[in-house]
Formats: C-alpha cells, structure tokens, sequence
C-alpha cells in the first residue's frame, strides 16, 4: 500500500496519480508519464505494480512500446485493459513508490 | 443439412438454445484447446473467441487435434485450423479466430459467457483468470505437466472451474507467488515441454463436461470444481485440496473490481 | 448489441427484496448499480451491488403501483458519485417472462434517469424490470439521447442463462 506522503511524492512526478486494485495487483495509475528515450521524450499512460506480478517484485505497465534498445517487450491485460511491459528485475516493491518508478525506469537509458 | 442433437436430449430442452446462444471463448488451441474446440462443436456450441499466436509446426502433430500435415508447410496458424475443425462440423458458426495472444483481442473475449484457459505457464492463467473476475466470466483451467523423478516420468494434470465470487486459483494453490517467481527463473532455459494426446483428451473431455453442466440442467452445479488427473494410473478425481477451499470465500478478488475503470461514454 | 451481466445470487437478492410487502406502496422498487466496459459493437453492463429504496421513502400513490420521493433518488445518486457506478432503478413484474415495460414505466423512467447524468456522465444509466423467471430493461447512453433495450441479458448463475430480450 501507498501511504499518503508517498503518493504525494508520486504526483509530484506525475499529476492525477491514484491508487488502484486488479486482483492481488496493488497499483498506481499514472495518467501522463513522460519518460526519457534514446534522445526523445514520450507521454505515455502507465500503471506502476507495487506487488509481486508473473514473478517480477514490481512492475511498470505502459500505455505504448518505445523504442529502446533491446527490452523483451510483453503485453499483458491489467484493469481490464491492454498494456505493454518488459522484463526487468530486481526492483524491490519495499523502497518508496517514487525510487521503484525511478529504477524501473533506467530500462530506457 | 441442419444438426440432429437427439443424443442429446438428456441434457435439458432448454440446452439447445443455451449452445445456440452462448458465447464461448478458448484463450490457447495447443494440445488442450484444440481437444476442447473440436469437442465443443460436436456438442453443437454456435458463437467462438478463439486465440493463439503460434503456426502449426512439426513437433506439434503429435497432439494438436485437427491439424493435417500440410498445414506445417503451408505455415497455417493454429487458429486457422481450429475455424476449420469448427465449421467443418458446424457450418453456421461463427468463429471469431484470432491469430495472436489472447490479450491483443481482450475487447472480443469481453463478451464470452464462458472462457477456457488453454495456456502454457501460470502467468498467462493468473492473468487470463483475473480478465474473468472482472468481467463475470466462469473460467475453466485446464493443464498438464510429465515430471522427471528417479523412478521414470510421470503424467500430472488439473482442471480447474474458477467461478465468480467464489474460489479461485490462488484459493485452489494452483498460483502462487513461488510459482511464478520460479517460472520467470526459468525463463530461456525451458526448452520443448513434453506433452502428448492422451492426456490432453482426458483434461479437455473433463473441461468439456464441466462446462455442459454449468451451462445446462444437468449435473451438479457445484461453484467450484477441481479434478486431477494421475496419467501413470489414469485415474482422473476430485482433488483433496478442494474440500480446504469449498466453504471460504475468495479475498484475492474485490467485488467492485468490475468492468472497465476507465470507461467513459462519449462527453458532449 | 448492448449486455447486462448479472450474477444469478445478485438477482435472487434483488427478487426477494422487490417480493416483499410495503404497507403503503403496491410494488417496490430499488437501484442496481453498475460497472461498465466496451463490446466491439455495444457496451457490457457489469451489475455490481443492489440497494432497495428504503421504507420511509415510498409515497402513496394510487395512480401508479409504487412510487419513490426525493431522498431515494438522492441516495441513489450520492452511491453513483462516490462509487462511480451506473444507476438502473429496478422493479418486479409478478409474472413469468419477459418484461415488457408498460408505458407508465416508459414515461416514468424518462422523468429520472437523465438527471442520474447530472452527477455521473461517464457511465450508463437506466432500469430493470425482473419477472419471476427473467430479467430485461433499457439503457441511456448520454442525457439527451434516446434509451435502448438491451439486446442480452446473461445471468450468472448455475446454469448460466443467455435472453434475448429485446424489447
């Protein structure tokens, strides 16, 4: 779970952040993330996965495939919808919402 | 030449329309999917959501039921093979058949009254069962596994009815998180998983019969059901696990976790 | 092709609370909330929780079998704002088959259901008419816009149950 001072820390990244649930998931929507990719930036929608998801700690689910070197892209169906993921691991759920975002992210550098 | 399903009576009168107008959905048409389709349109179901990203290969002749030898070289899909097992016996159906994973076409599988879960890894079933909580579709699992032990291999396998609001896999033990740490472990290093016919036609011909029986008058109507199936002495029955999960109810899935949370009609 | 999807538990609940006796209405009614998603060629509409209109809120009405005052639609709409849920108010036709509205349900149902859009314009709102053995009603998909039947009706239940209730 999310507590309140966290969250904040998340919408200061992202505004109109909110804690949502699929299942077992414990989730954070992120209406507009703009990530940093190969030289461009790119708004995307996303869904940050605080809990353990397909065996991965934590996870970030994107609206739309970057183009950024060589991720093992999958698509998976969360909330009902369409999203895309990559393989990345060792980010633990435990840290701060903000810090697991933050490392998740490095798969685009 | 219209069907004649007299065999069939003992089912319930009302059956016959129940399988003109269910919409039934095969999330994976390997070795258990393609048993479930073909058995599926003998028993006359009208309406099909079927997926599959794969082509018919060699390796898979030995259990993907309908598939012919040409169709590995003319690189036909399994989904293709699955429309023509299905109007072959059914011309009037209609079969949505599509050749990719099932996540690419969720929107069609949205309307499925049933779906079976044909897949190849817990992931994919965590993912697949939770897409049915969500939208009030009972779903039927269906797996198999031969297993290396000192003395020989042995054949294990499980059909599962997950129904809405009562227990689910992880209620069951078949998903857990060790399971799905342990299978993303072994990403790469997997190889060909042994599987054959046999099996499979046991796993979907119990699938099968689940189904009937939730969608007729016939047979218990139990929510959840859980048969394993033991492919060295080919004894199929109730697991023991099923009497710990009966009786609770599920806390993994929140009845307000429904529909589409972004949904939005069209604003003026 | 637009779909309710019922739970048969869910409907059960909604009979037996709508079966009940009112010492000053002739029929009771309540609300079904609900979630809603996409179809290639329609919308699903997922029916979540009942809520019956309370016993102090029917008025005595003798040109109609039952009718509900300000404060039950209020509620109605104060659980469609903080849950984000659909409205369809729900009453019982004490016969066997499919429901058809009467035009008192018609006329009814258009003086309410578009100010539902007042306090939740992203989802479908509408009514249900249950019989004893089935189910059937219609949606509005904006305010201003015309109702539609749905086309489907498939109650969960053990058998599942598929209607065609096109009305």
């Amino acid at each position: 779970m999310c507590s309140a001072d966290q969250l904040e820390e998340i919408r200061a990244i992202c505004p109109g952040a909110a804690p949502m649930a699929d299942g077992t998931l414990t989730l954070i929507h992120l209406p507009a993330l703009t990530i940093q990719c190969g030289g461009t930036e790119a708004t995307v929608e996303a869904l940050l996965c605080l809990s353990s998801h397909d065996g991965y700690p934590s996870r970030l689910f994107i609206s739309q495939r970057l183009a950024a070197g060589k991720l093992n892209w999958q698509t998976a169906v969360v909330l009902g919808r369409t999203w895309h993921t990559w393989s990345w691991q060792g980010v633990s759920a435990g840290q701060r919402p903000a810090q697991v975002l933050a490392q998740l992210l490095m798969a685009f550098r | 030449m219209s069907r004649d399903y007299s065999c069939q009576s003992f089912l319930g009168e009302p059956a016959g329309s129940t399988f003109a107008t269910i919409k039934v959905g095969i999330a994976g048409l390997g070795g258990g999917g393609s048993h479930i389709a073909q058995q599926l349109a003998h028993v006359g179901i009208q309406s099909y959501v079927v997926a599959d990203p794969d082509r018919v290969e060699n390796s898979n002749l030995n259990r993907l039921i309908g598939a012919r030898a040409d169709d590995v070289g003319h690189q036909r899909s399994k989904a293709e093979v699955i429309l023509r097992t299905i109007v072959g016996l059914n011309p009037t159906a209609s079969v949505e058949a599509i050749w990719g994973p099932w996540q690419d076409s969720h929107v069609s599988f949205r309307q499925c009254n049933v779906i079976f879960g044909c897949l190849d890894s817990y992931g994919e079933r965590e993912q697949l069962e939770r897409f049915c909580r969500r939208f009030l579709i009972p779903y039927i699992d269906i797996g198999m596994d031969v297993h290396k032990y000192d003395d020989g291999y042995r054949i294990v396998g499980q059909v599962i009815q997950s129904f809405p609001n009562c227990p689910c896999l992880w209620c069951t033990g078949l998903i857990n998180n060790h399971k799905l740490t342990h299978e993303v472990g072994r990403y790469g290093d997997a190889g060909a998983r042994p599987q054959v016919v046999w099996p499979n036609g046991m796993l979907a011909s119990a699938a099968v019969g689940l189904f009937v029986q939730l969608v007729t008058t016939w047979g218990p109507k139990d929510e959840t059901r859980y048969l394993e199936y033991n492919g060295n002495d080919l004894v199929m029955g109730v697991s023991p696990l099923l009497e710990h999960v009966r009786s609770e109810t599920c806390g993994h899935y929140a009845s307000s976790q429904l529909g589409d949370p972004f949904f939005s009609l069209p604003q003026p | 092709m637009n779909t309710l999807r019922i739970a048969a538990s869910l409907l059960e609940q909604v009979r037996q609370n709508l079966s009940l006796p009112h010492p000053v209405a002739y029929e009771r009614m309540g609300f079904v909330h609900c979630r809603a998603a996409r179809l290639r060629d329609g919308i699903l509409v997922l029916a979540e929780t009942y809520e019956p209109v309370a016993d102090e809120n029917y008025v005595a009405d003798t040109e109609v079998g039952g009718r509900m005052n300000g404060a039950a639609i209020r509620i109605a709409m104060q659980r469609s704002l903080t849950t984000g849920t659909g409205i369809f108010h729900v009453h019982m036709h004490d016969w066997t088959g499919i429901p058809v509205p009467s035009a008192t349900d018609r006329r009814e149902a258009r003086k309410f259901v578009p100010d539902f859009f007042n306090v939740q314009p992203k989802m479908p709102h509408g009514f249900l008419i249950v019989s004893q053995d089935a189910l059937a009603g219609w949606l509005w998909g904006g305010k201003s816009t015309e109702p539609a039947a749905f086309d489907r009706v498939e109650i969960g239940g053990r058998p599942i149950r598929i209607l065609d209730v096109r009305v």
